[in-house]
């Protein structure tokens, strides 16, 4: 300790600095020996795949598929043995249904789950069709929907809070009108006490947000618009 | 020097703990389970990847109504444990998951272990709590 000391090493103050400072590069050097081996059990799966679909090929069925429509989603499932019976586990254990590996050129939002907001915007994410005027519906015998419905309301919000600004635009593009009206919001400025308590609780936006749509712990992302 | 081999242990075995209990990924914000029917009739719980499906179809494609092809209703309702789904719905009637997932718009359920991938005992509604 002392010979090391003594060469060289007197920039550090004390003995309890240095053992912060080796103690913190073991730290690294353990974290990146850890990311090393997350980073090869994620890259296992993708290379063992092939293996796995290629029996299961030849006894697919070679279904003619139909002409192909703008909705239709690629190939039949491939990836799995067709007998296989169903084993309780994490869902998703394949890369293929890895969301951080499907997912992870699309925007984050603050929380890091993603901003389908800002998705939306998105001409074209990757390889994925996902804007205001893809796939309007499943259905052909159905009209083309309308466009998205550009219309801010305000809403006052308790105390120093900024006010909530709620856009129709995102919410018209990925919903219809009857999803929330009249079932869940009223259309009458003033007939819908909306709370945070009862947002929590699931009712008014929170039928959709703090459950699949985006979370409520971020605020500001609806408490947009200061007060005065 | 006892210190600081005291403090590379620590950290050795909190790394070690850390990769032994460190789970793999176990679902998305917004999963949804149905476990209404599969834990009585022998099967795993459904889990739905709303991730999936949201990165392809607006929420409209299966919530909006008229969408079943018959009837006004949509393909399923937008509350949990209101959508009376069964294997023999969606294989034979094609409705609920089958309206899609029939061979021809997107994979014939078949693998069962492709949808019914949850644990034991887990709970009808979202898979996650919501992170307040």
């Amino acid at each position: 300790m002392r010979n090391t000391r003594t060469r060289g090493w007197d920039i550090r103050p004390s003995t309890g600095a240095r053992r912060l400072v080796l103690a913190a590069l073991v730290l690294a050097g353990l974290g990146g020996l850890y990311a090393c081996a997350r980073l090869t059990q994620q890259a296992r799966p993708p290379a063992a795949q092939p293996q796995t679909a290629r029996p299961s090929t030849p006894t697919a069925p070679t279904v003619a598929e139909p002409a192909p429509q703008p909705q239709t989603s690629p190939s039949p499932d491939v990836f799995e043995a067709q007998d296989q019976l169903p084993q309780p586990g994490p869902p998703f254990a394949k890369a293929n249904r890895d969301p951080e590996v499907v997912l992870k050129d699309w925007p984050r939002a603050a929380g890091g789950e993603i901003d389908w907001v800002k998705a939306l915007g998105l001409k074209e994410p990757k390889d994925k069709l996902y804007s205001p005027l893809h796939r309007p519906s499943l259905d052909p015998k159905l009209p083309p929907d309308s466009p998205p419905f550009p219309f801010d309301i305000e809403i006052p919000a308790v105390g120093a809070m900024p006010n909530v600004i709620f856009p129709h635009f995102p919410h018209t593009a990925l919903l219809d009108c009857a999803n929330c009206h009249p079932g869940i919001f009223i259309m009458k400025k003033g007939s819908n006490p909306i709370s945070m308590v009862k947002i929590v609780n699931g009712q008014f936006c929170g039928r959709c947000h703090g459950r699949v749509a985006f979370p409520i712990s971020n605020c500001t992302r609806c408490h947009v618009k200061p007060k005065g | 020097m006892r210190a600081i081999l005291g403090a590379a242990a620590l950290v050795i075995t909190w790394g070690l703990l850390a990769g032994i209990m460190e789970e793999p990924a176990t679902g998305f914000y917004a999963d949804m389970v149905l476990n209404t029917k599969a834990e009585k009739r022998g099967m795993p719980p459904v889990v739905f990847p709303h991730w999936a499906h949201r990165a392809e179809f607006k929420c409209k494609v299966c919530h909006a109504p008229g969408m079943t092809g018959s009837g006004d209703g949509p393909i399923f309702e937008m509350r949990s444990g209101s959508n009376d789904v069964d294997m023999d719905k969606i294989v034979n009637k094609g409705l609920f998951c089958g309206r899609c997932h029939n061979g021809q718009i997107a994979w014939k359920p078949v693998v069962c272990a492709r949808c019914h991938a949850g644990k034991p005992g887990m709970v009808t509604g979202t898979l996650h709590a919501s992170p307040q």
